[in-house]
């Protein structure tokens, strides 16, 4: 048996990300001593041989595809030497968030029976996929946040992956100190901040 | 001698705010000079006089009752110098006369004032729109002009970078140091309007005028860094829904997406000859440091570790790259030289330092530094003497100017991110914010002119 209730103490989660998800306008791009917004095409992506980068190009709008109703050869690759759900309970109504103590981003008990909860959900439809968004707070400089919100998804993909989820149904996405849920500077809000979000859909 | 700066002691607090230019909604930001006096110079910087060209309107030589000078160039040049820490203009208030000409300067007065320098000056209206200055140095003890110098045929909108060059030239003719008033600095602005954020990518001038939005977006825009020629950024933008590294033109001519990797893409610096970027990409699993040709867009891959590498900087003969590793369990600064990519550790004092920057001269090198609370450290790698210089709250992304006098960086007051520079001794600072909004991931520009 375990407890979540400090999971429970999260508010507003899913409305962040919505925000996250689905607001991105193209930016404005603006030329120097002018008054008028010039909007300019950006220039090709570069491409990295691994897949990625092909629906980069016009710099404008480019969100992840929601992948819900496409097929996933790959969907379920249960793990070997039994199920890895053997000791999986159903747990209702819990935020997909999973918090991280100071500059941590390895998974303690909790987290990692949590991760293995929306693995299920996501076994039990292979149509689900999931973006996984690594977040810090704001102590400590912008960039290495950003690589440490990484770690951080990365560390709930590869827990993901290890309870059966395909890799290509999961994309890690690091956000750094950029997207608090709280604003403020003190340790109640840096201990919301410090989390990773999954959107699965 | 470095100390811990304990003294932003609000003795004289100015405030300047300044007109919206364009987009109105968006640029503005307010400088607030907080310093100790204890030995700055005192200087006279009397305001300049204003005139109409002969012949040039119907109004003749005088100056027309109904018309005033476009720009206060003594005011921006004396705020500008005050700025420096290292000057005290004196107050228009106490100026025993307001002389123009050299011929008009009355020395006794001056020099009862205690003060050995003066500038005088004249900006001359010549017309649909253009001006000519006039300005002049002297040394009151002497009673000689040190430096005069005219511009011709000034557009009224450059008007404030001709007193950015005055400054400069004073700077350099009392300290020896080129001065970088006329620089320009690059900053993340956040506002947030109906619960929804947007952030802009903005450049200004070094004192926070001249504001202007170079790209909006609704997603974050992090880690601007200038080209050496001045002539362009590279920054990461989320806008496509993840960390990707753009290199956007000032002049609006183009707008590249150089970095779109799998993982993540960020930290872009520039090499010296502009040739290159350093980029943090974690494609190959980790983050670690590449560098990329901009022209062919080549990898070079400089650190293969589990851990972070991040922040990389170019020294500044372009031989080795400073980053920020944790490698060690907490971020420290390391050194890797690009022809054996040998590594080595730079910092020793304290748990936690990162974003490393390096001062032009390659002696200073500028930090992060954790120790409680997050502040801007200064190590002399010459000496290996490490001081802390700020002790304002949540410190980071410090900026070189040009010069290597000032340090640009990002703190949080009040629960908003704002500007400061710090002398590198510690013993001025100033900040700046913008209304209504935070402002944060500042970048110090290069020299707009050859010398």
């Amino acid at each position: 048996m375990f407890q979540f209730k400090k999971l429970y103490l999260v508010a507003g989660v899913t409305s962040v990300i919505t925000l996250l998800g689905a607001c991105s306008s193209p930016p404005e791009y603006a030329t120097k001593g002018t008054d008028l917004d010039v909007i300019v095409d950006t220039a090709p992506g570069v491409h990295d041989g691994d897949g990625y980068g092909s629906e980069s190009g016009s710099g404008v709008e480019m969100l992840p595809l929601n992948r819900a109703g496409q097929d996933f050869s790959d969907g379920a690759l249960e793990g070997e030497g039994g199920d890895p759900m053997a000791d999986f309970q159903e747990i209702e109504g819990v935020e997909p968030v999973i918090y991280f103590g100071l500059n941590q981003y390895e998974l303690n008990d909790e987290n990692t029976r949590l991760v293995k909860h929306f693995a299920q959900e996501m076994l039990n439809n292979e149509r689900l996929t999931v973006k996984i968004k690594g977040h810090t707070d704001e102590r400590g400089t912008p960039e290495y946040n950003l690589a440490l919100g990484e770690r951080r998804a990365k560390a709930v993909a590869e827990a993901m992956m290890l309870h059966g989820i395909g890799l290509s149904r999961i994309e890690v996405i690091s956000y750094g100190e950029e997207m608090p849920v709280e604003v403020e500077s003190n340790e109640a809000a840096w201990q919301q901040n410090r989390r990773v979000e999954l959107e699965i859909r | 001698m470095f100390q811990v700066i304990s003294q932003i002691k609000a003795k004289v607090v100015f405030v300047l705010m300044f007109v919206l230019i364009s987009p109105p909604l968006w640029a503005g930001l307010t400088i607030e000079i907080s310093e100790g006096y204890d030995n700055a110079i005192p200087i006279a910087v009397v305001p300049f006089g204003f005139e109409q060209q002969a012949g040039g309107n119907s109004q003749g030589g005088n100056t027309p009752a109904n018309k005033a000078a476009p720009v206060d160039l003594a005011q921006v040049i004396s705020a500008n110098l005050r700025r420096s820490g290292q000057f005290k203009p004196l107050l228009n208030s106490s100026l025993p006369s307001q002389p123009s000409n050299v011929d008009d300067i009355i020395f006794r007065q001056w020099r009862s004032l205690d003060v050995d320098n003066m500038l005088i000056g004249k900006l001359v209206d010549q017309g649909g729109g253009f001006y000519q200055v006039d300005m002049r140095f002297m040394d009151v003890l002497r009673k000689k002009q040190v430096l005069g110098k005219r511009w011709n045929k000034v557009p009224k909108e450059n008007l404030r970078q001709i007193a950015h060059q005055i400054s400069d030239l004073i700077y350099e003719e009392l300290t020896g140091v080129r001065g970088a008033f006329n620089t320009q600095i690059a900053y993340v602005t956040l506002r947030k309007k109906n619960k929804k954020r947007h952030y802009t990518l903005e450049v200004a001038d070094s004192d926070g005028f001249n504001a202007q939005a170079i790209l909006k977006s609704t997603q974050p825009i992090m880690s601007p860094s200038w080209s050496p020629d001045g002539q362009k950024l590279a920054y990461v933008s989320f806008e496509n829904g993840r960390s990707e590294v753009f290199v956007q033109s000032l002049d609006g001519a183009y707008r590249h997406k150089m970095a779109s990797f799998k993982g993540i893409n960020s930290a872009p610096s520039w090499s010296p000859d502009g040739k290159k970027l350093a980029l943090t990409l974690s494609k190959n699993g980790s983050a670690d440091i590449y560098t990329m040709d901009i022209k062919s867009r080549k990898l070079k891959r400089l650190t293969k570790k589990w851990s972070i590498e991040t922040e990389a900087i170019w020294a500044p003969n372009g031989r080795s790259l400073f980053f920020n590793s944790d490698r060690r369990g907490q971020p420290q600064i390391f050194q890797v030289f690009l022809d054996t990519l040998e590594i080595r550790r730079v910092t020793f004092e304290g748990r936690y330092n990162a974003n490393p920057e390096i001062s032009p001269n390659g002696r200073y090198l500028a930090m992060v530094h954790g120790q409680g609370g997050f502040n801007i450290g200064l190590l002399d790698l010459h000496t290996d003497e490490f001081n802390v210089l700020t002790d304002t709250f949540l410190d980071e992304s410090p900026s070189f100017a040009p010069n290597g006098e000032m340090i640009l960086y990002a703190m949080n007051r009040k629960g908003k991110g704002q500007l400061a520079v710090v002398a590198i001794d510690g013993n001025t600072s100033q900040i700046l914010k913008v209304k209504n909004g935070e402002v944060r991931e500042p970048a110090w520009g290069p020299f707009l002119t050859n010398k």
